[in-house]
């Protein structure tokens, strides 16, 4: 089960683009808050605490606790649902919260976590597939798993785990379950192209000079088809 | 090296490349990527060097996942012409990068193979670039070790 986080807040009455960039100078994130029988609440936080957070959680998967203070006071369960975010910078732009009930079961993507090194890359080095890497349940807020741990130290090679082979929880699976979710494959190995022999004299020319044509002969190659060309011609 | 098989036009027009990627930003195959920190257009041949170094590095096992794809055609007037009679002949293909893009991904190595792996690829690339990791890797998992 997951831990208690908890976010202080505080409800936000600026609202556009300049005033956001002003915000997010100030060292807050702004965000909304929103769910099913309550109006969509416009909320501020602190960066520093939130990236804290972030880093250290998976959002996706975890209650927090809200903590709102301001011109409405009033503590939520939330999950995060969305995160917008700079591309490579870390900078958090807006956050959106979805209220969720202790009596009701929400929808999420729980983490599917691998533990043990297969007897395939034990004994025969073989290459771990990691195919789905989340599973979608529907749960109760309080049944919710952090992750999901699947031993895979008996897997050997061309053998795989199915997400019927998962184990069972407080929760319904709804990913299909006939999905694969980890794969031993055989190893690839990369060979390196054999050193040309240099020859002498002619024999060399000749060959450089087969050489330069095939290349020319590949590059005129690799023109590709237009579309409607052929079409074009055949009218004609 | 990569192109396409069938196109729609031989030359397209060069365009602009602002803004940054806010799709493909995220590692999504493997367990280490790297990530463009400015734009520019890669072409083919820089695209086959940095997939040549990491495979020369990896060697045994891993996987190796290229999400770039050269599909703009580029042209070039031949030396000593004047301007003017229309635009050049196709010359080659490139893949139009923007910043945030995740460009190469790598899974099933140890973490120390990969980043050098993509540390050396970075060097075939002529754009700025940065090794990222997936978001959550599990602490008691030593997958593809």
């Amino acid at each position: 089960m997951n831990k208690n986080y908890r976010l202080k807040a505080q409800t936000r009455d600026r609202f556009g683009k300049s005033e956001m960039h002003r915000l997010r100078n100030e060292g807050r994130v702004p965000a909304v808050v929103y769910g099913p029988n309550e109006e969509s609440l416009a909320i501020s936080l602190e960066t520093k605490e939130l990236s804290y957070l972030l880093q250290h959680v998976s959002f996706e998967n975890t209650v927090i606790q809200l903590d709102i203070t301001g011109k409405v006071k009033k503590s939520f369960q939330t999950l995060i649902r969305d995160v917008q975010q700079h591309p490579y910078k870390p900078q958090i732009w807006h956050l959106d919260f979805y209220l969720v009930a202790k009596d009701r079961p929400v929808t999420v993507e729980v983490p599917i976590m691998l533990h043990g090194t297969p007897a395939g890359v034990r004994t025969q080095d073989g290459l771990v597939q990691h195919v789905l890497r989340d599973l979608e349940i529907s749960a109760l807020p309080a049944n919710i798993p952090e992750q999901i741990v699947v031993d895979i130290t008996d897997l050997n090679i061309h053998e795989s785990l199915h997400v019927e082979d998962l184990p069972k929880g407080d929760y319904e699976v709804l990913t299909d379950t006939g999905r694969t979710v980890v794969t031993i494959v055989p190893p690839v190995v990369y060979k390196e192209p054999e050193p040309v022999e240099v020859a002498e004299g002619e024999e060399a020319e000749e060959e450089v000079e087969e050489e330069v044509a095939a290349d020319a002969a590949e590059e005129e190659e690799t023109e590709p088809e237009v579309i409607g060309r052929q079409k074009e011609r055949k009218e004609q | 090296m990569l192109s396409p098989k069938r196109v729609k036009f031989r030359k397209k027009q060069r365009g602009r490349m602002r803004g940054l990627a806010y799709r493909g930003s995220s590692v999504s195959f493997g367990e280490f990527g790297l990530q463009a920190l400015e734009p520019a257009w890669i072409t083919n041949r820089q695209i086959e060097a940095a997939r040549v170094a990491l495979t020369r590095h990896i060697r045994r096992g891993g996987k190796v996942w290229i999400r770039i794809f050269p599909d703009k055609p580029t042209t070039k007037k031949p030396a000593e012409t004047r301007m003017g009679k229309g635009k050049g002949n196709p010359e080659g293909w490139v893949a139009v990068v923007k910043a945030g893009l995740v460009m190469f991904e790598v899974g099933g190595v140890s973490r120390e193979l990969a980043l050098e792996a993509l540390r050396l690829a970075s060097h075939k690339l002529p754009v700025k670039c940065r090794v990222v990791e997936r978001a959550i890797i599990s602490e008691g998992s030593d997958e593809g070790a």
